[in-house]
Parts: structure tokens; C-alpha cells; sequence
């Protein structure tokens, strides 16, 4: 007898491939309502300023203009946001727009060209206020803080202290100290697919909201919060998604505008941004300045890290208390500490807001970690890989703060690494201007904690199978293009035994889904993916009783056969084809219904903040990065990246590798290029795709993803996370490289030219200096 | 985005483009439109008329010439006749913007390319709260705010500095005929104003080499962030034509520059420092050094005047290297 032949670590293309790559799936552009009105945002001109009057009267004079929507009106002053504890949000300025381009005002009108002409014509009175941009002026005090919700009369909005282990005590012992002081660049996800959405008031009394968003679930509440309505009388559709990354992983105040023009109008309303208004709206990774030390004996143990970092959240708080905590707690792994201590403090400034980016606060930590221990190595005169080895946190233990550390494949993935790269023959050996560097990493793998407190289970999926066969997956997890649903189907299947073509996923509608809390925190494979294998084992179990029933032979002894069929362990000559199971199943019954769910296990300590950065797994990462360092230009050019990532199990292999491949090439231009750059006024200078410095798969290296699998003991089928983990690693590796190519450490990144040959400048100067001493 | 509402004109001869110029003033003329039109979207200098090149038979095809203005960047990158007579050429041609862009972007569009500026080429929104530029809705300069001021948004065509080093001239054809301009004579230091010799209604029909340049050897060098996609943001040509061997004498040279004035030009005082002498380290680090204190780039553009200053040194120096045979 044949049994069932798994998918899991083969390679398959994603199964809404064709749609996408065919034009025939339907994002949120394409859509279309009878009597749709076109929605345009008019956007405040100052940095900071009370709204005093909107007039809409040039306005009214454009063709087809329908309607407005203005500060004061309903709804407009209803605050909301994705973390409850920071609900600053609304949508439209109650009664100050926070910053230059902030949303002030919109127009409806029945053509997109009205709508754009329209709101050109509105003019606004508003009085200036002091506008704060930089975040050391933002710890001042001020009359007039950007928030009610700052603390001690500043524009300080979140502050994190936290300590473990005698640090005082572990850098008086230390016989080696590295570090510095390190400044970060705003940046923004750059998604293909530029935000939109469309509101649809029902004949029936209910909202529709059709958006292109990571968080349905979230949208649903924050919706039904601004709008004062019950939840069931709203509902959210997700269509395709083209690329999140974190930047629709918010509620945002368009939604709110959509949603309360379509109520005002009576007709549905699309808003769809343009590329720079995707910029400022931005919710990108916070502008990070970060101080660290790292101490160690001389036998290379480390004994303490001691960090502290300002960030900018710029004007609104979205994930900012997160990330806040993320910038010190993701610093606890893959590495053995002693002691750690840990401050961070989160200001709001008249800038875009800042959120959760791909890697959300653990990235720029990263940086100065993974940089301060290349200078460990050096000044210890031991390999980067063998410092990092000695000190890797094993498997089954729990960190200072109480992280739980299950499976890890860190040692792994060091080895593989180093070996493919060929490192040992080239480290510190290659001529002037070429060099090798690593980098690590460490993620979560789905926050372990909810964001609002209850006690429903994280990730639910509903499976559902009639007469023809097929089977239907719901859930509300968000594919935005890392193949969720696909993940979904392909657990189901294993599940079942049957093919992965005879699923269907809609994870779309809050009408007919089960609550998931969206995609984020890399919590969909672990979470969803668990919940998703439970239903399908409650319906094999359906299936198997069905078996028995037909056969005469036990339940339990049917096991998945190949070729969709269930056979029986004591007789192999048993074999009951999957329809006829089926047809069996839903004798006398109707359609087969099953629900699996999952919950993440209790984990943490008792003190303030223990929740932050606990996860049922992490994964982990080495990654290696060979450049090229042109040092009359500073230009570096990565001439090939090896990355060794730690994803528990492989579910579909293509698919793990598009998300390392992804990850690094986003993290390269973090590393290399990306910046968003303000003018003194606060104007974002740079917003669109040809001044935002995105590598170009011209720029883009081979790139050697390394998977290594430990199997996670929770992990559904033993896969953890590898969409965002992978993104880190790539920025100090690099930085690293650059050092043993031309022996400059880059403080400030992205690492451009212009940096670069700043910094070799500086070190001739210093070099001259020297030797004019001597 | 969206372009606003306008009138195409699609003269099929030259005489109906006079006709269309003359009956409507207040035009542009449109090539590939992957300048203009990008322009339009942001409602940058939108005019209620466009006329189109496209089908005019003088400015593409076989006939035309491989230098006529209506050529696509494509065309020029993979013409047999241009890898024999200016190779250069089509090597700049081939780091210009990206494939797609270049499969409609035309020779004639490059050479009019609008000047670039952070303060102009933004949004209408965007240039509301920035009350705006010289180049766009108001009366001040924001890079350079003096009284009487001139324009400096920054000229960023890759082909004029290559075609200035073969000695290109530029074809005009008007109502009254076809006349000739040196390309290095045709701009004018004025980012509005760009031109200092097309008259109004004239076209640029095609650019024409003089009957020695296959004798020239041009490099070209090219800053940029990315190697696709971005415009310069600094850029060196150099052009020697040998006295008697290759890499030995120089007989005569041009050096011209694009993306560090409101116009590409040549630097005839520079050039004129080559002849007769070879090309060696320290002669390409000397014209480095004088380029350097030539250019005066503006803060408008995404490097930093400082850097791209330094950067003509090193573009200039590895441009006049590269043309000795053996690199």
C-alpha cells in the first residue's frame, strides 16, 4: 500500500500565482460599486497647525463635486489606532494637522479627474503652531504637546527602562568594551501596490469597507469605534494585496474619511493614494539613533549589553510602544547575556508617522549589536563566527527577560554559512577595497501576545466541504503576497491527506471568517498554520469514522493513503477513495464543518513590559555579505550575499526562499541606499519611486538562501517564521564587509557613497594626524 | 495620477506641425513623453496643446538617419551604424533610465530633456505648502533666492555631453529651412529658459557627426545611485582624437559635462590642455582637479553638491583613462 506523499519541503508556486501574473486577479483599483463616487484627500500645506476653516467653495465650482468632508463633522474627531494603550489617531484634525501633508479635509465627486481638480481648489485657515521636528527637541517641554498622552509636559510618548543581571558590575569585570553610537534614516516600505479602499454604505444599514490591508480584524474594530456602530453591522473585505511589509498593518484615517463620506453621500466612495501619499502616510521604520556597549572577558564571553535608543514616531503612535520595546528586548537573542539593561524612548515629532517595517525594532538594534561584535572579534583577535558561536543561546532555556527559547538552528546556520561562503579563506586575506562580514539575527515568530486583551484564540479556521469535493479554507489572515493562503491550503491538505488543488482559501471577509488577527509580527505560518492543521485533523477524524462506517474496520486505523485515498493499518487490502469518505461523511449529515483555533502557550515574567518580544518560537539567521568598495567614490557594490536562515521546516521551499531573497533585497536597501529626507520645514523631500532609492535588480546580487530546519516542537508541521526575521542580518553584514574591505565602521545608514568616503576621510585625516605625532 | 485634460495635435509633415506650432502658441512638443508627460501628472508647466513628433517621417525611420531626433533610446543602444561611428553613443544610450523607458524615451527628447530641481519636479500638494519655485508657480528661486534670479534646476540628459565630445551638430528645421548649430552652442545657462538657438516653431530634426569622428575616441562617465533608473548627478565626456597612434599623442580633445549646470557644455580651456601630451595618471588627475573647480553643482538633486563636486574630478580622470586603448 502507498501512503500519502507530503508536499512539505518541496516546491510549488504560490496558488493564487496565475492570477496575479495572468492580470486577471482583482485588487482594490479594480474594483468598481453602481454609483461609485472618487474620493481625494486635501492635505495640510503647514508643519503643525490648528485647522481654524475649510473652504469649500472654489471647490464646489468643479464639474461632477458632490460633496466634502471637513473637520467638526461627525465622526471626523473619533479617535482610534492598532494599540489601544495609544489611540491617537483621527480622521481628520480635531483640531490640529500634525504635519505637512497630513490629511486635513476631502472632497466626493463622480469622476477621479473632478475629484483631484476639486481638491486643488480648497483652501484652508489655519494657524501655525510650533512644530517639533527633531527628536531631541521633542524631550523638551512644551505648551503644546503633539498628544494629550505625553509624558511630563514633553512630546514624549513612550518610555522603556528595563534591567537584568548586575550590568554596573559586568562592564567593571569586563577585560574588553565595544560600541558606539549609531544613527538610522527613516524608511518606508515601498509596496508595489499603493494604498486604497473602497466604502460601500449596504442598502440594508451596514458599511462595507473594502481595503488593502494587512488587518482586517484590527480595521473592523477601529471602524466600528469612529463610526459608533456595532461590529456586525459592519464588514471588511480584503481583495488582493500587493505588498504590505507592515505599511497596511495599521487602521488609517482614509478608511475613516472613505467610510464616513460614503455614510455622508449615500453612495459608495474609492480613495486610492498616490505614490508620494503612500510616503506620508508612511507608518515606515521609526529614524533611530541607538547607543550601545557590549562587554566580554578575554576568554570572548560575553557579560552584558547595555543599550539605549531615541526614536522618531513622528505624529501619530500606531505600533510605536512596540517598537519602542523591540529596539532592546530582540537584542536578547541568538546570544547568551548575562546582563542587559535597556532604555528607549519614543518621541512624537511633525513628521509622517512611523510604525512596524518588516524586522519591526529589532533592525537597527541589530545593527549596532552585530557591529559592536565585529569589533569584539577584533579586539580579541578571534573569528566573528567563533565569538558568535561561543555565545549562542541553546535550545530549551529561557533568556534574562524571560523569553522562551525552544528550537534553534543558530549553531547550524553559522556552520552552513561559513562554509558556502568560503570564509575562512577569505576574512581579513582579500586586497584592499574587497571584503566579507556577518551579520545575525534573531525574531519572533508571532507576538505571543495579543494586542487587546481577551481570551479568544488568536487564529481560528473554519473548513467547510459539500458534495463536490472541494474544500473551503476561511480565515481572516491576510495574504498580502507572502503566501498565506497558500501556507493555509498546504496545511489543510497535509491534514486531510488530499491535494492541495482541491482547497480554496477565502480569507477575506469578516462576514463568513473566523477572527485572525492579520499579518504581522510574522505571526501567520505559526498561528494560522497551527489552527489551520487542527481543522483539517478534525475533519480527517470526520473522514476516518466515515471509513469505518463503509468498511466494517476501526476509525483509528485509517491512516492517509496516496492518491486521495484512506487505507487501513491491520489491512492493506482496505482502501476507501477520499469522495467516497466523503459521500459517507455527509450522508444524513450535511456539509462537513470544522473549526481548529490556536492560542499561544503562557510565557513571560511578572515585571512591566514582560510581554514585549515573547513569541512561541524565534527563528534565527547568519548571514554573510561580499562587497566591493570603491574608495575614491565610496560606492559599495555587493557582489554576493549567503543567507543561512532558521525557519523550523520548510513547508514550501520556493516559498521560503522568495521570503529570504525578499528580505535580504530589502534590507540591502536599507543598508545601502534608502532614506526618506526631510527639508528644514518638515516637507518630505523625497517621495516618490525615483528619488527613494529602491536597489534595482540591477543592483541586486546573487543571493545564496540557506535553509535550516530545527524543527519547532510547536511549529505546525515544525515551520516557524521566515518573512521578516531574514531582513537584519543583511544591514551589519554589509557594514561589517565595508570594514574588512576598507577598515571604516559606517555610524550612520544608510551606508552611501557619500558616507563611505566621508568616513575614509576621516580615518587618512586621523592616520596623518598620527603619524605626524609619532 | 493623472494627466490633465489637453489637446494632442499628431501632425503627419512637417508643414502640418508648422501649421499646428503656429495656430497654437502655447504648446509642447512631445517625443516619448517619458519626461513631459511624467510632468503633466504633477501639473508641472501643463500646456492646453501637445503636439506629437511621432509621425513625422523626417524624424524616425531608415531614411531619417541614425541621428535623427524621433530615434528611440532603444533604436540607439542596438544600431549597427552607431557601434561603427560613435560607439560611445549607444553605450550612454544603454544607461539611460530603464529598458522600458527607453523603448519610448527618443534622442530629441533626451536632448530637450526638461531641467530636474527637488523644489520643482514635486506634486501640485507638495509645491502648495513649498509656495512653490521660479521654475513653477512663483517669482523666487529656492535653491539660489537672489534678487533677478535665473533659474538652476539641473540639466540631466546623458546624450549631449557624448554627442558635444563627438562634435555633434544639431539639424533645426523651421518654416524658412533647415540651418545648423554646434550642440554645445544650441543651450543657454538659464534653467526656464534652456534654449539659446531654437526659434519659435523650429523642430530638431536629427544631429549630424562631423566627417572626422570615427577618428575620435569618447568616454563617457556617469554618477548615479543605482545603475539603472537614476539621471545623473554628475556626468564627464571626453573625447581625444589621437595624433598618431592610439594612445599615444593627442592631437585634439572636448571635454563636456551634464547634470551639474542647468545646461550640458563643453570645456574648451580644459580640452585645450591635452593637446599634445599623453594620456598618464597624472595627466587625467590634472584635468580631474580642473573640472573640479569648474563645476558649480546646485542642492537639487538627491547627492550633495559637496560630493558630486568631488565627483568630477574622478568622472573626468577615469573618463580621459578609459579612452587609451588598452582600458
Amino acid at each position: 500500500m502507498t501512503r500519502y506523499q507530503s508536499t512539505v519541503g518541496s516546491r510549488f508556486p504560490l496558488i493564487d500565482s496565475m492570477e496575479k501574473t495572468s492580470g486577471q486577479g482583482i485588487y482594490i483599483e479594480d474594483m468598481k460599486f453602481p454609483g461609485m463616487l472618487y474620493a481625494r484627500l486635501v492635505r495640510s500645506t503647514e508643519t503643525y497647525a490648528q485647522v481654524e476653516e475649510v473652504d469649500f467653495s472654489a471647490a464646489q465650482e468643479v464639474e461632477g463635486y458632490v460633496d466634502s468632508l471637513a473637520p467638526g463633522e461627525p465622526g471626523t474627531g473619533n479617535t482610534f489606532g492598532v494599540l489601544p494603550i495609544s489611540e491617537d489617531e483621527t480622521p481628520l484634525p480635531a483640531p490640529n494637522a500634525l504635519y505637512s501633508g497630513a490629511i486635513v479635509a476631502a472632497v466626493a465627486c463622480e469622476s477621479e479627474v473632478g475629484a483631484r481638480e476639486a481638491a486643488l481648489r480648497v483652501q484652508m485657515r489655519t494657524k501655525k503652531l510650533p512644530a517639533v521636528l527633531r527628536p531631541k527637541d521633542a524631550l523638551k517641554e512644551t505648551d503644546q504637546p503633539i498628544h494629550s498622552n505625553t509624558i511630563g509636559g514633553t512630546n514624549l510618548h513612550k518610555a522603556v527602562d528595563q534591567e537584568f543581571g548586575d550590568v554596573d558590575g559586568a562592564f567593571e569585570q569586563a577585560d574588553v568594551v565595544t560600541g558606539g553610537e549609531y544613527v538610522f534614516d527613516g524608511i518606508n516600505h515601498g509596496f508595489t501596490e499603493p494604498i486604497g479602499c473602497i466604502a460601500v454604505p449596504e442598502p440594508n444599514g451596514r458599511m462595507s469597507l473594502y481595503s488593502a490591508t494587512q488587518v482586517p480584524h484590527y480595521l473592523h474594530r477601529a471602524l466600528a469605534k469612529v463610526l459608533e456602530m456595532p461590529m456586525h453591522r459592519i464588514r471588511v473585505y480584503k481583495p488582493l494585496v500587493g505588498g504590505g511589509f507592515g505599511g497596511k498593518s495599521d487602521p488609517f484615517p482614509h478608511e475613516m474619511v472613505a467610510a464616513l463620506l460614503a455614510r455622508k453621500t449615500g453612495r459608495p466612495v474609492k480613495l486610492i493614494f498616490d505614490r508620494d501619499e503612500v510616503f506620508l502616510n508612511n507608518h515606515g521604520r521609526h529614524p533611530t539613533e541607538y547607543k550601545i556597549r557590549v562587554a566580554a572577558d578575554r576568554e570572548g564571553r560575553l557579560l552584558g549589553l547595555d543599550a539605549h535608543s531615541r526614536i522618531d514616531g513622528g505624529a501619530w503612535g500606531s505600533f510605536g510602544v512596540v517598537t519602542t520595546y523591540y529596539n532592546g528586548v530582540l537584542s536578547q537573542g541568538p546570544y547568551r547575556l548575562p546582563s542587559f539593561r535597556y532604555s528607549g524612548r519614543r518621541v512624537y515629532t511633525n513628521k509622517p508617522a512611523s510604525g512596524a517595517m518588516r524586522g519591526h525594532g529589532a533592525v537597527n538594534a541589530r545593527y549596532a549589536l552585530e557591529t559592536a561584535l565585529d569589533e569584539m572579534a577584533e579586539k580579541l583577535q578571534v573569528d566573528p563566527f567563533d565569538l558568535r558561536a561561543q555565545n549562542a543561546l541553546p535550545a530549551n532555556t529561557t533568556t534574562l527577560n524571560h523569553l522562551r527559547i525552544t528550537s534553534t538552528g543558530f549553531l547550524e546556520c553559522l556552520e552552513r554559512v561559513r562554509e558556502r561562503s568560503g570564509w575562512n579563506e577569505k576574512f581579513r586575506k582579500m586586497p584592499y577595497g574587497r571584503g566579507i562580514g556577518l551579520g545575525c539575527g534573531f525574531y519572533i515568530s508571532g507576538s505571543a501576545l495579543p494586542i487587546h486583551r481577551t481570551r479568544t484564540p488568536q487564529s481560528t479556521v473554519h473548513i467547510k466541504i459539500d458534495v463536490d469535493g472541494g474544500v473551503t479554507i476561511h480565515s481572516l489572515a491576510a495574504d498580502i503576497g507572502q503566501g498565506s493562503d497558500t501556507m493555509l491550503a498546504q496545511c489543510v491538505a497535509e491534514a486531510m491527506g488530499v491535494r492541495i488543488d482541491r482547497c480554496r482559501v477565502l480569507a477575506k471577509d469578516t462576514d463568513t471568517a473566523p477572527i485572525d488577527l492579520g499579518s504581522y509580527s510574522s505571526r501567520v505560518t505559526f498561528m494560522a498554520g497551527n489552527a489551520a492543521l487542527r481543522a483539517g485533523e478534525a475533519i480527517f477524524r470526520k473522514l476516518q469514522r466515515a471509513c469505518a462506517r463503509l468498511t466494517g474496520k476501526s476509525a483509528e486505523g485509517f491512516v492517509k493513503g496516496a492518491d486521495e485515498t484512506y487505507l487501513h493499518l491491520d489491512d492493506p487490502g482496505v482502501v476507501v477513495p477520499y469522495m467516497d469518505a466523503l459521500r459517507e461523511a455527509l450522508a444524513d449529515n450535511g456539509a462537513l464543518i470544522a473549526k481548529g483555533a490556536y492560542i499561544a502557550p503562557k510565557l513571560g515574567g511578572a515585571f512591566k513590559g514582560s510581554g514585549a518580544g515573547l513569541s512561541p518560537s524565534y527563528s534565527y539567521q547568519a548571514f554573510v555579505a561580499e562587497v566591493e568598495v570603491d574608495p575614491e567614490t565610496g560606492f559599495t557594490r555587493v557582489d554576493k550575499i549567503w543567507a543561512a536562515h532558521d525557519c523550523g521546516k520548510a513547508l514550501n521551499r520556493l516559498a521560503v526562499e522568495g521570503q529570504l531573497e525578499g528580505s535580504v533585497h530589502m534590507g540591502m536597501g536599507q543598508a545601502l541606499t534608502e532614506q526618506m529626507v526631510y527639508l528644514n520645514n518638515g516637507q518630505l523631500r523625497n517621495a516618490s519611486f525615483l528619488d527613494y532609492k529602491i536597489p534595482s535588480p540591477v543592483d541586486t546580487p546573487e543571493i545564496e538562501a540557506i535553509v535550516v530546519e530545527s524543527n519547532d516542537p510547536e511549529g505546525p508541521l515544525g515551520a516557524k517564521e521566515c518573512g521578516e526575521g531574514a531582513l537584519a542580518p543583511i544591514i551589519p553584514a554589509i557594514g561589517n564587509a565595508i570594514y574588512d574591505a576598507v577598515g571604516v565602521r559606517l555610524h550612520e545608514v544608510p551606508m552611501t557613497p557619500e558616507r563611505v568616503l566621508k568616513a575614509l576621510e576621516q580615518k587618512r585625516k586621523a592616520e596623518e594626524k598620527a603619524r605626524a605625532h609619532s | 495620477m493623472r494627466i490633465p485634460d489637453l489637446a494632442l495635435h499628431r501632425p503627419g509633415s512637417l508643414d502640418e506641425a508648422f501649421e499646428a506650432t503656429a495656430a497654437h502658441p502655447d504648446h509642447d512638443l512631445l517625443g516619448g513623453g517619458t519626461d513631459l508627460l511624467c510632468n503633466y501628472k504633477w501639473r508641472l508647466n501643463v500646456r492646453p496643446h501637445v503636439i506629437s513628433l511621432r509621425h513625422l517621417p523626417e524624424l524616425q525611420g531608415e531614411a531619417a538617419g541614425p541621428l535623427a531626433a524621433g530615434r528611440t533610446l532603444h533604436e540607439l543602444e542596438h544600431c549597427p551604424v552607431l557601434a561603427q561611428l560613435c560607439p560611445e553613443l549607444s553605450r550612454a544610450a544603454a544607461q539611460i533610465a530603464t529598458p522600458l523607458i527607453r523603448r519610448t524615451a527618443t534622442l530629441g527628447g533626451n536632448l530637450h530633456l526638461d531641467t530636474r530641481c527637488w523644489h520643482f519636479n514635486q506634486t501640485a500638494e507638495w509645491r502648495l505648502a513649498h509656495d512653490s519655485c521660479l521654475k513653477a508657480e512663483a517669482d523666487q528661486c529656492r535653491v539660489q533666492p537672489v534678487p533677478g534670479d535665473v533659474c538652476v534646476a539641473t540639466y540631466s540628459g546623458d546624450l549631449a555631453p557624448v554627442l558635444m565630445a563627438y562634435g555633434a551638430e544639431a539639424v533645426l528645421v523651421g518654416p524658412d529651412g533647415e540651418r545648423r548649430v554646434p550642440l554645445s552652442e544650441y543651450y543657454a545657462l538659464d534653467g526656464i529658459r534652456r534654449f539659446a538657438e531654437r526659434k519659435p516653431g523650429e523642430l530638431m530634426l536629427r544631429l549630424d557627426l562631423p566627417q572626422d569622428a570615427g577618428d575620435w575616441t569618447v568616454r563617457y562617465q556617469k554618477l548615479r545611485l543605482r545603475e539603472t533608473f537614476d539621471f545623473p548627478e554628475g556626468g564627464v565626456a571626453v573625447g581625444v582624437r589621437w595624433a598618431d597612434q592610439p594612445g599615444g599623442e593627442i592631437a585634439e580633445a572636448r571635454v563636456a559635462s551634464t547634470a551639474y549646470d542647468s545646461v550640458p557644455r563643453v570645456h574648451p580651456d580644459l580640452a585645450e590642455r591635452l593637446v599634445g601630451r599623453q594620456i598618464q595618471e597624472d595627466v587625467a588627475e590634472e584635468l580631474g582637479a580642473s573640472l573640479r573647480e569648474e563645476v558649480r553643482p546646485m542642492k537639487n538633486t538627491s547627492m550633495s553638491p559637496a560630493y558630486r563636486k568631488k565627483m568630477a574630478r574622478v568622472l573626468a580622470k577615469r573618463a580621459l583613462l578609459a579612452c587609451l586603448p588598452s582600458s
